[in-house]
Parts: C-alpha cells; structure tokens; sequence
C-alpha cells in the first residue's frame, strides 16, 4: 500500500475531506437541511398568522416544534455516523452546551423563585446552549 | 501515547485525507492520532498497522505516564 493518492494536493495535509468526512457531511446535510428549511418556513407562518385570541393558538404555535424533532434525528444520526474520535469530539461539545443550558436555565429557575419570570427565558436557555456547543465544535474543529 | 504515524505517511507520500480514506475515518481523526491528541481503540490500532505494513508495537511507543497505574 504504498502508491500515492491521486487526488493529494500536498504531501503533507493534502485535501481537507476524505471520503468518510464527505459521506457523513452529505448524509447530515440531506437529513438536516430539509427540516432546518421546514423549521424556518413553519415559523413565518406561525408568527404572521397566529392570533392569540384564538382556542387553536396554543396548538398553531407548537408547529414549528415538529420539524425541530427531524433535526434532534439528524444530530443523533450524526454522532452515530461519526468515526471514533469524531463521536468523542461531537459528545464533548454536546456535553459542554448541554451544561451552559443547564446553568442557564437554573439560574432562571433561581431568578423565577424572586418573581424575576422572563418571557424568553427560553430562547434564552437555547441560545446559551446552542451557542456553547457550536462554538465549541469550531474550536475543537479549528485544531 | 508517540507514534511514529507522520513519518511514515509522509514516507509514504501519501495526504492526511489520503490515509484518511484508506482508513475509513475523517482526515480529523488522522491529524489528532498524528498531533498525540487522540489514542485510537484497538480495533483502528490494527487498521492503521494493516495499512502501513507493521506492528502496532511499531506504531505505537507508550510513555511512562501511560504505563504508569492509576492510583
């Protein structure tokens, strides 16, 4: 096993994929876009069209929730796909967004006790999270 | 863990992303088993002695931190 790669732009790092990075990209992507797309397309209708008056309102602006599950699908399918180290890369950083939710919302959970209740504490929780996980993804993928 | 897995890509002439596919891993894993950052399992052990002809004995050198036993 000693002819070299055809497709090698530099003997040393040479192209930035190999074919399991662009087989778990492309799976990932075909699996996530779609519901990334729904999620977005869902969410305009909602919050253009919702009418808080209405019985159905509670109903009408869960939608969005729905494709978010094929998305929570798509990250479990990715770690799954993931090669040994790259699994330990991903469950780390899950790992450390997962806290930086759990903090969030504890202190929000605290703050609600002194009757500090706010209305997007949510987000709030999902942003900490999301953000601390991908951040860390970056870094982890920029080494 | 030392490895002497650069070297011996590079003897090869072959890319990270090149070994990467010989095998079946991401050209990350490549560069984190190459940098020490990484230990792979047993079963990549083997592949990676497969691919590049040799022992993992050969591979692998263990420091006296990873001989040592946990307290």
């Amino acid at each position: 096993m000693t002819n070299a790669h055809s497709t090698t732009s530099s003997p040393n790092r040479g192209p930035r994929l190999s074919a399991a990075d662009k087989h778990q990209r492309d799976r990932y992507l075909r699996e996530f876009i779609p519901a990334i797309v729904t999620f977005w397309i869902l969410l305009a209708v909602v919050l253009n069209t919702v009418d808080e008056q209405t019985y159905g309102a509670r109903l009408w602006v869960l939608l969005p929730v729905l494709p978010m599950i094929g998305v929570a699908v798509a990250l479990y399918r990715a770690v799954q796909r993931a090669d040994e180290y790259g699994r330990v890369v991903l469950l780390e950083c899950m790992a450390l967004g997962f806290g930086a939710a759990m903090v969030a919302s504890l202190a929000l959970g605290f703050l609600g006790i002194i009757g500090e209740a706010w209305t997007f504490g949510g987000w709030l929780v999902l942003g900490i999270g999301m953000t601390t996980w991908t951040g860390s993804l970056l870094v982890r993928n920029l080494r | 863990m030392e490895n002497s897995l650069r070297v011996r890509r590079a003897a090869n002439g072959w890319s990270q992303a090149h070994l990467a596919d010989l095998l079946g891993v991401s050209r990350q894993t490549v560069n984190a088993l190459e940098t020490g950052r990484y230990d792979p399992s047993l079963p990549l052990a083997f592949r990676l002695a497969r691919v590049f002809a040799t022992t993992i004995e050969d591979l692998f050198t263990p420091t006296d931190r990873d001989l040592r036993s946990p307290a």
